[in-house]
């Protein structure tokens, strides 16, 4: 009896009729930093060769591939030997995402600059020249950073795991808190949506290859950004000069010099420019489809464009053949149904096509209006694909950066692959 | 399933009272207290301030709060043995109606009268109640997953025998209910990675019900 009131006393003592509702919850968000000029200019190092990780573009000169990682710099790698490629270096640049090279020169963005390094010695990379301010705002693996020029301060985000505690409502008006949606994000396929560009030119520049924003073109080098492209000339390489900027609408994606043309996929559509006055391109035509991802490549007076559903819009997964014989006026020869196609490539009727996830296809693209499909390989991760030239394709998926031997396109010889870390 | 649960648990009621009639089938005599309750409580709304809209980060910062009174309903019927002359053992089911989530209680009871004047007149009578609530008549939700938890449900009141050997009750008492909320979150949703509520519903309780 006693114990019982005494229970009841202890009870009453350390009731409380407040419910008790915590919420823990995880998740990514966009966190901002803040990018002075000092810690700009300063931020180019020289480093040694580090493991590859979040790979953004991929370049090929001479015998070196460039590989940048988004915003953190660029891995160089001699590939003399495709079977066994060597990590040489690691070049740190703040805000890296794109770069070219001629003449042993490498042209690459570094936030809101456009410098110009000398890699001779890629153990000993050296700043030749620097444009401050070509770019004001850029978007890449779907964060954005943007520059204010009264402050003279780039801002920058990004993604942190955040765990935190908070108290609810306990359901009371029926909902517990809503899941976070959304955010700065906007196009993540961007950076997975490649081509190879061939840099037409006499002198010695390199093969570009993801998303490929910046070419060179004889003496001028272009840099697309969301909404225009740059014109800068590097006829004297030690001091690059912008000369013109031309408005191409949003959405910009990549940049295919064919010929004397200039081939531009934006999301909306595929821009042909004239490019016989290097310095000032002119717009000829847009031949336009469904909004979506669409890398753009060309042989032959063929474009081949795939379209793909992502954060670029919502059009189905296929492969349109489009004839650019009459610039002013292509049309589209067939489509052809894909599973999920990236970046893709063309040399000699030889193509390849990156399904993401679904694997790797090699076609012959002989006859356009019959493309056969030749190999595919599963099992595997693919986003951007390189041929080099007739018998070397190098391929990057999720995992890594794989090189094949493509002398017969029906059986595609692995040669070589370096990891990424996850 | 979840309407024929709820039903045979509603059924359960009908049928204990038909039960009655056959006297002496156990040992010990059969006893069920079914009463119909309301769950009282009050719920912390606290204000959190974000400094950036459109982001959770960086984390809020809490800044007062609000209560608000709530009431649920609850249905519960006791059935059990007289193993004492003033000791029943049993097992306790029945409806709580949560405002969020309907559960099930599945709990092991006693009932204790410690004190009568005479043994016509009122008792008074404690009860307790503890085992587990059980989400089984809940309403499935794609977006999120309930995991019923502990309850303890103590009581104290009065219970006022008639002149045929039943008798009609009057309890209070205290139910303390744990809920784990987890937000199914797909694969796809790049953003979100967990989320977990843990709930600690504390509630004051009013019963009023029947005995034979």
């Amino acid at each position: 009896m006693k114990k019982i009131l005494l229970i009841l006393a202890l009870a009453l003592a350390n009731w409380s009729c407040i419910d008790e509702c915590n919420q823990t919850r995880t998740y990514k968000a966009t966190v901002p930093f803040q990018i002075g000029q000092e810690q700009l200019k300063n931020g180019i190092v020289n480093e040694g060769p580090r493991e590859l990780e979040k790979l953004a573009k991929i370049y090929a000169y001479e015998n070196y591939l460039i590989i940048s990682e988004t915003k953190k710099g660029l891995h160089i790698i001699d590939n003399s030997n495709p079977s066994n490629p060597v990590k040489v270096s690691f070049l740190k640049i703040p805000g890296v995402i794109d770069m070219a090279v001629r003449d042993n020169i490498l042209y690459a963005d570094s936030y809101t600059d456009l410098v110009a390094l000398d890699i001779t010695n890629p153990k000993a990379i050296k700043e030749i020249g620097r444009i401050k301010n070509m770019f004001n705002y850029g978007l890449v693996d779907g964060i954005s950073w943007y520059y204010d020029p009264y402050s003279k301060i780039i801002t920058d985000y990004e993604f942190k795991t955040v765990t935190e505690t908070v108290s609810t409502n306990c359901g009371q008006n029926g909902s517990v808190w809503p899941v976070y949606r959304g955010g700065l994000a906007e196009d993540m396929a961007f950076n997975n949506s490649n081509s190879g560009t061939k840099g037409q030119t006499n002198s010695s520049s390199g093969t570009g290859g993801s998303m490929a924003r910046f070419t060179i073109y004889e003496d001028y080098l272009y840099a697309a950004t969301q909404s225009d492209l740059l014109v800068f000339n590097i006829k004297n390489g030690q001091k690059p000069d912008s000369i013109s900027k031309v408005n191409l609408g949003w959405g910009i994606e990549t940049i295919f010099p064919y010929k004397d043309k200039l081939f531009i996929g934006s999301n909306t559509g595929m821009h042909i420019f004239d490019n016989s006055s290097p310095a000032s391109p002119k717009r000829l035509s847009i031949f336009q489809h469904a909004r979506a991802c669409d890398p753009v490549v060309v042989e032959n007076d063929k474009a081949y464009v795939t379209l793909r559903q992502g954060w670029c819009g919502a059009a189905p997964n296929q492969l349109d053949v489009v004839d650019v014989k009459n610039l002013s006026a292509p049309f589209l020869i067939k489509s052809y149904q894909m599973e999920n196609p990236h970046g893709l490539s063309i040399i000699n009727n030889k193509l390849t096509v990156c399904e993401g996830k679904f694997g790797l296809k090699s076609f012959d693209a002989k006859d356009p209006s019959d493309v056969k499909l030749q190999q595919h390989l599963k099992d595997i991760h693919a986003f951007d694909v390189i041929q080099l030239d007739d018998k070397h394709l190098l391929m990057i998926g999720e995992d890594g950066l794989y090189q094949y031997d493509n002398t017969d396109p029906k059986n595609l010889k692995l040669l070589s692959k370096i990891e990424v870390k996850k | 399933m979840k309407k024929i649960l709820i039903l045979t648990i509603i059924g359960g009621f009908v049928f204990n009272t038909s039960f009655a009639q056959t006297k002496k089938l156990f040992k010990y005599p059969f006893v069920n207290q079914t009463e119909f309750g309301v769950l009282f409580g009050r719920v912390k709304n606290t204000n959190y301030y974000y400094l950036n809209y459109s982001s959770y980060w960086p984390g809020p910062t809490a800044n007062g709060f609000t209560i608000q009174n709530i009431a649920s309903l609850s249905l519960q019927t006791f059935n059990g043995f007289k193993v004492r002359k003033m000791t029943t053992l049993g097992f306790t089911t029945g409806l709580d109606l949560y405002s969020s989530t309907l559960l099930v209680p599945v709990a092991l009871g006693v009932r204790h009268v410690f004190y009568e004047k005479n043994q016509e007149g009122a008792k008074l009578q404690a009860g307790l109640d503890a085992g587990f609530g059980s989400t089984v008549a809940n309403a499935s939700n794609s977006y999120e997953t309930v995991k019923g938890g502990a309850l303890v449900n103590p009581t104290i009141g009065f219970k006022f025998p008639t002149k045929n050997g039943s008798a009609w009750l009057i309890n209070l008492g205290y139910k303390y209910q744990y809920l784990e909320i987890t937000q199914n979150i797909e694969a796809t949703d790049f953003y979100n990675i967990s989320s977990k509520e843990t709930r600690n519903l504390k509630r004051f309780q009013v019963r009023l019900g029947f005995e034979f």
